[in-house]
């Protein structure tokens, strides 16, 4: 089953993956800049990879630094292939420009209830596009 | 994006490769918010880059020799180097913090920032109703917002770089008035006593209205009309450590809220929440991490203390001796220290025990950072920022007891964490 969702840029690019699906709001400050690991106790993706993955997520949130979590991860190679989420906080969004990640925001829908982890996604953010199959 | 010829003439590198990268980083989060054009902006805050090669790389390639066109201060270093002995930062890591703390000084200089190194530079650079800023850090961003009504978005560091040295933002988010009314009601609730709220309350309490937010400007209905800016500054970041919403409203106290209907722009709130006596509890408990009741360090100035606060910290510590094996940190910026040892309260603190920091983020800097190499495992503060940031950043390693200021003046005193 294919499902089309439509949404905003925030960061140019096309890619597709795998999605990783946080069910709470994402702070790159929780993910170990070396390894790509969530640490943050208590996070329904505690102990998994953020690396190669599309992540999913309602909203970023969290002290402005943000932008620098997602950078180090660039540059550590661990970064998540593209972002897919319903807000975009700026910091967010300023962090995926600067690491050259794709970023989609928007939908009218609830992400978390149309996607899972594990499912394959295709993002063309520069037409806000995210196209869906289930696993 | 509709640019004007200023702006087209940067975007295609006209005033230099510099000016060039941050028009182009400016132009495309203008984009991803569909922003129809720039407009200035008179004011910038920066963040002092963190202590990693590959940050600072970051920050060397966006600044080169380019110098600030608008009026910028700076948030505060991890250190002060000054006060290393004190601090405790051994020997062996003198050398490598003196290399890379040195750098960004000298960076910060050469392009002309106003080195206030503080995360409240609101003491220190006047803002007025209305202006539009271009500001990064949490605290400042939203204080800016909320108890100033200037306008700026929660810029990142790269973002508020680009806006210092063009002097320009793209016009969405909070510059545009209708993105700026409350959306969600907080109201407080009648078992609670806001006349009497400590610093800690009211970090405690957006703490936890940032649970339900979202995206969603609140308008916290029934705070004390007499509370202070202070106040206000414990509020910020906390609200944003769950949510994404970077600015609130204080009914009857803040300038975009003078009446419900005003500040809802005349709709009805989505959505609306009475924080209680229970609620402020939980929201106390969930920001005590800490299990053994010995405390390392006790830090104030989470975000940097003004002169009153340093005076009411004083008044708690006169006659008294902080225990041995307690360090009591206070963080302020320099001109607040050089008032407060005019009028003896540096004496008084440090003559007790404590030492007070300008210059430098003691809670969510230095004690995170150097928390192993200090030996601090248990940290007691008012600041829900320091309670929230840092025993998850530190991954277990420290844990925070958050309460009262007067409780965590008579815990540096007793050595214990406790009220009496």
């Amino acid at each position: 089953m294919e499902i089309i969702l439509r949404g905003h840029l925030a960061s140019r690019g096309r890619v597709e993956g795998i999605a990783l699906v946080s069910s709470k709001p994402f702070e790159f400050r929780h993910v170990d800049t070396k390894r790509g690991i969530i640490f943050a106790s208590g996070h329904n993706l505690e102990g998994q990879s953020v690396k190669n993955k599309i992540l999913v997520f309602p909203y970023g949130c969290g002290p402005t630094t943000e932008e620098w979590g997602l950078y180090e991860l660039k540059k550590a190679g661990v970064v998540p292939k593209a972002i897919v989420c319903m807000s975009a906080y700026p910091c967010s969004t300023i962090g995926a420009i600067i690491s050259n990640i794709p970023m989609v925001y928007g939908f009218d829908c609830n992400l978390l209830e149309v996607i899972q982890t594990g499912d394959h996604l295709w993002v063309d953010a520069d037409k806000g596009l995210v196209r869906v199959s289930k696993r | 994006m509709y640019l004007n010829r200023e702006e087209k003439r940067m975007l295609e590198g006209e005033c230099g490769e510099l000016i060039q990268k941050s028009m182009d980083l400016l132009v495309k989060v203008g984009e991803a918010y569909d922003a129809e054009r720039m407009i200035e902006v008179t004011y910038a805050h920066l963040i002092a880059w963190e202590l990693t090669d590959i940050l600072f790389e970051l920050f060397s390639q966006m600044t080169g020799n380019a110098k600030v066109r608008i009026p910028t201060t700076v948030n505060p270093l991890l250190f002060n180097m000054g006060r290393a002995k004190e601090l405790g930062i051994p020997e062996s890591s003198m050398t490598e913090l003196e290399r890379i703390l040195s750098r960004l000084i000298k960076a910060h200089d050469k392009m002309g920032v106003i080195p206030t190194y503080t995360c409240h530079p609101h003491y220190i650079y006047e803002l007025r109703i209305g202006e539009h800023v271009a500001l990064t850090e949490s605290n400042v961003v939203m204080f800016a917002n909320a108890w100033l009504g200037a306008r700026s978005n929660i810029e990142g560091a790269a973002t508020a770089i680009a806006s210092a040295i063009t002097g320009k933002t793209p016009y969405y988010g909070l510059h545009l008035i209708g993105n700026r009314y409350g959306k969600v009601q907080i109201d407080i609730g009648r078992d609670l006593k806001p006349d009497q709220f400590d610093y800690a309350d009211y970090g405690a309490l957006a703490f936890w209205a940032g649970k339900s937010l979202k995206d969603r400007i609140p308008v916290y209905n029934g705070l004390s009309r007499k509370m202070t800016p202070a106040h206000a500054k414990y509020m910020c970041t906390p609200q944003i450590l769950h949510s994404c919403a970077a600015m609130f409203h204080i009914l009857g106290v803040t300038p975009e809220a003078p009446t419900l209907e005003a500040t809802f722009g005349g709709k009805k709130p989505e959505d609306r929440f009475i924080i209680g006596k229970k609620q402020l509890e939980s929201a106390f408990e969930t920001l005590c991490s800490a299990k053994g009741r010995e405390i390392d360090l006790v830090c104030l100035g989470c975000p940097h203390c003004n002169i009153q606060e340093i005076g009411e910290i004083a008044q708690l510590l006169r006659g008294k001796k902080v225990s041995r094996q307690v360090r009591l940190w206070i963080g302020t910026n320099e001109p607040t220290r050089i008032l407060a040892k005019r009028m003896g309260f540096i004496d008084t603190i440090e003559n007790a025990g404590g030492l007070v920091f300008a210059d430098m983020c003691a809670g969510t800097g230095a004690a995170l950072r150097m928390s192993e190499a200090l030996g601090i495992r248990t940290v007691a503060t008012n600041s829900a920022t320091l309670a929230g940031v840092v025993p998850i950043r530190a991954r277990g390693r420290v844990g925070v007891w958050f309460g009262k200021t007067r409780v965590c003046i008579a815990s540096a005193i007793r050595g214990k964490w406790g009220n009496n």
